[in-house]
């Protein structure tokens, strides 16, 4: 027998105890152990380890982890033609910074709205339609067509910004107009050979829209989440939403909304801890409603989670903070509306605006929360924001970006993130530069609102180029595990 | 919803019996053919296994639930262009192996003290972590000395380096033989063979004082 060194003797022992050898190496490593009292010693001592490490204590999964699959796996497949936070969750994965931030958002909510049809851009759409035009011109029937459609494009702008304007605090509240969803069917009849005419004033279907929360905890999740079930279980919510197709008639337990949820500071995939709710936009409404009159902070922020949203939403925590605060007091009453109004006056520095009507105030005073300016929603029905207009939003924008300096005092921000914000709220907004993502929160109301063409360079170069021009708002929910020290509204 | 195994089909450790292969294979090409609710029954077959496995490499139960989970989406997302040439069960292991050496070298930096990693005070985290779940380790005649080795077990093992901790933790702790490790971890058999005897060689070293005590 050739002579084996230790390291070789090892590794048959190792082996031999695992049954690996073949019939050779089994009568080698015998004869060894029969002659050698250290290798028995040796065999002995890896006998023990192996014991050892196999007699260590084992744990089923948490019975979450096939929910939390199967709730990712169907989330992915809503959100497929969905755009999703890349830079944000690049961000939060690579800075331990950015996840202390993050940790101290508790909840991001996801409303996605609809605009024009994904895949074609703006700019793709108006030169169809200026062709579709074109083509009009070469007979009556071409024409006719081409008037329809831009006839049920246009109502479908102006429902949208109606929608956005309703004093009610509807978001795209109404029985959905869908532009692309209308035009296809309008598309089908024509091709059907329905008269032109016959179409006019009809409504048409739209696809829901989608309610995204992120949630830090499984605790906030078990909240988010009944507060949602709760929503839906509204006879309201339900019944409206029979023309977005959602299934009014199935109990809230089989309505599709998504969770996934982590603990702590572990926000390693800010796209992932949320829960997704397919929902109408009335069941939208319904939500943010049973989540504000529940307690929740609800904040109201355009434009897609991104980077920058880490900033806005630190501030936001901070103002939310001090709502929450204010609004456990027991002589609280109507919590939302109230929080709503007591957060904007913090925001903008002023007294509270009066209480409006019974479901009134909402999303102005949302919209303040984040420094955007009611009345750039306001005036963009008329025509396109004016530069000053999208100025006076970047001087809100920066008042609560500078906010958040405060904020970074808070033990969930670490220092470089304090200096970043305080950075970035110091510098010119136009210095700002990639990754970030641009400030989308007035582009996107912009164009929203039926603004035609964007009021900003960087509107101007964005949209167009966008293989997805959805309009998006987001709604964060936020709850503070520290509550800032309230402040006196009246200062 | 996913579907759920049948009830009683538990798969041991170790290698995946020829009957589990098949069915596997069965449940890997209905979910390629669009029904992914089967889905579900290869979670629930593998995801203890792969579960255990997260965490004694990565050595943190929070991070072992999230390895999973990120594991088991991975394959699925790979699903359409798996060519069941391996089993699933290699496959999904073979992820959730890279995803837990992959996450604990990015985060060792950052965690200072972990209620369940390897540290002298592993076995009473072990136990805490135990009663938050209300879950028992089916070892009713466990005692304190067990307890102390197993601590000792768990900071040994946390102390190897990733790759002789993968192959413990599939031989030792799953069950896998010798051509399952190699499948799984992308080397040739020798390979398993030497790290498998430096890893025992090593945590031999480290926890000879436990064991000797454990046997007195």
């Amino acid at each position: 027998m050739a002579r084996i060194d230790r390291e070789q003797l090892g590794e048959l022992l190792s082996g031999y105890i695992d049954g690996e050898l073949d019939a050779r190496e089994r009568q080698i490593i015998e004869r060894v152990l029969r002659e050698d009292e250290s290798a028995r010693q040796l065999l002995a001592d890896l006998q023990r380890t192996s014991q050892a490490i196999s007699s260590l204590p084992r744990h089923a999964a948490p019975a979450s982890v096939a929910a939390d699959i199967q709730a990712a796996l169907e989330r992915t497949a809503l959100l497929e033609d969905f755009p999703q936070p890349q830079a944000h969750h690049t961000r939060v994965r690579s800075s331990w910074t950015a996840r202390m931030a993050m940790a101290a958002m508790v909840g991001l909510v996801v409303l996605t709205g609809w605009w024009y049809t994904a895949g074609q851009t703006r700019r793709d759409r108006a030169a169809q339609l200026a062709q579709n035009k074109r083509d009009a011109r070469q007979t009556d029937a071409v024409k006719e067509r081409a008037d329809l459609r831009s006839s049920v494009e246009e109502s479908a702008v102006a429902h949208v910004s109606k929608s956005i304007n309703a004093p009610s605090g509807g978001i795209l509240s109404g029985p959905g107009r869908d532009s692309t969803a209308a035009l296809a069917t309008v598309e089908q009849q024509l091709a059907a050979g329905v008269e032109p005419s016959s179409l006019r004033g009809q409504t048409f279907a739209a696809e829901p829209v989608r309610l995204q929360v992120a949630v830090r905890n499984r605790t906030e999740r078990e909240a988010v989440t009944a507060n949602i079930a709760a929503a839906l279980s509204n006879q309201r919510v339900t019944d409206l939403a029979v023309n977005s197709g959602w299934r009014a008639d199935a109990p809230p337990s089989d309505q599709r909304f998504y969770i996934r949820g982590e603990s702590g500071v572990n926000f390693k995939a800010a796209g992932e801890d949320q829960i997704l709710v397919h929902a109408s936009p009335q069941q939208i409404d319904g939500v943010l409603n049973e989540l504000s009159a529940s307690g929740h902070a609800v904040a109201l922020v355009a434009g897609p989670i991104a980077v920058q949203g880490v900033d806005k939403s630190r501030s936001v925590v901070q103002l939310l903070g001090e709502q929450r605060q204010a609004a456990a007091s027991p002589a609280e009453e109507k919590l939302g509306r109230l929080s709503s109004e007591r957060i904007a006056a913090l925001a903008d520095e002023k007294p509270p605006a009066p209480a409006d009507g019974a479901n009134g105030g909402s999303l102005e005073g949302l919209l303040k929360i984040i420094g955007i300016d009611p009345k750039l929603v306001d005036s963009a029905d008329k025509s396109a924001a004016t530069e000053s207009e999208s100025s006076g939003f970047r001087r809100n924008e920066a008042d609560v970006v500078a906010s958040a300096d405060d904020a970074a005092k808070e033990p969930t921000v670490g220092g470089k993130e304090g200096e970043r914000v305080a950075a970035k709220s110091a510098a010119p907004v136009a210095e700002r530069q990639p990754p970030a993502p641009p400030p989308l929160v007035d582009r996107r109301l912009q164009e929203a609102v039926g603004s035609r063409q964007p009021a900003d360079k960087d509107a101007a170069a964005q949209p167009a180029e966008s293989p997805q021009a959805n309009l998006t708002v987001v709604v964060q929910i936020i709850e503070q595990s520290s509550p800032a020290k309230p402040r006196d509204p009246k200062n | 919803m996913l579907e759920r195994p049948n009830p009683g089909t538990d798969e041991p450790r170790g290698r995946s019996s020829a009957s589990a292969f098949v069915e596997d294979a069965e449940l890997v090409g209905r979910v390629q053919r669009g029904q992914t609710e089967a889905y579900g029954a290869l979670v629930q077959r593998y995801q203890d296994r792969v579960f255990n496995a997260c965490w004694r490499i990565c050595g943190h139960l929070e991070d072992a639930r999230d390895l999973t989970q990120e594991a088991f989406l991975k394959a699925f997302e790979g699903l359409a262009g798996f060519r069941r040439q391996s089993g699933f069960y290699t496959w999904i292991f073979r992820i959730a192996v890279n995803l837990s050496l992959t996450h604990r070298r990015n985060i060792h930096r950052r965690r200072t003290l972990s209620l369940d990693a390897g540290s002298a005070t592993g076995a009473q985290a072990e136990e805490l972590v135990r009663r938050v779940h209300g879950e028992s380790d089916g070892d009713p005649a466990r005692t304190p000395g067990d307890a102390e080795m197993h601590a000792a077990v768990v900071a040994a093992l946390q102390g190897l380096d990733g790759d002789q901790r993968a192959v413990i933790v599939l031989r030792d702790i799953e069950g896998f033989d010798y051509q399952e490790i190699a499948a799984i971890l992308q080397v040739p058999p020798g390979t398993v063979k030497s790290r498998l005897f430096r890893a025992r060689l090593a945590l031999q070293q480290a926890i000879d004082p436990a064991l000797s005590r454990g046997g007195e």
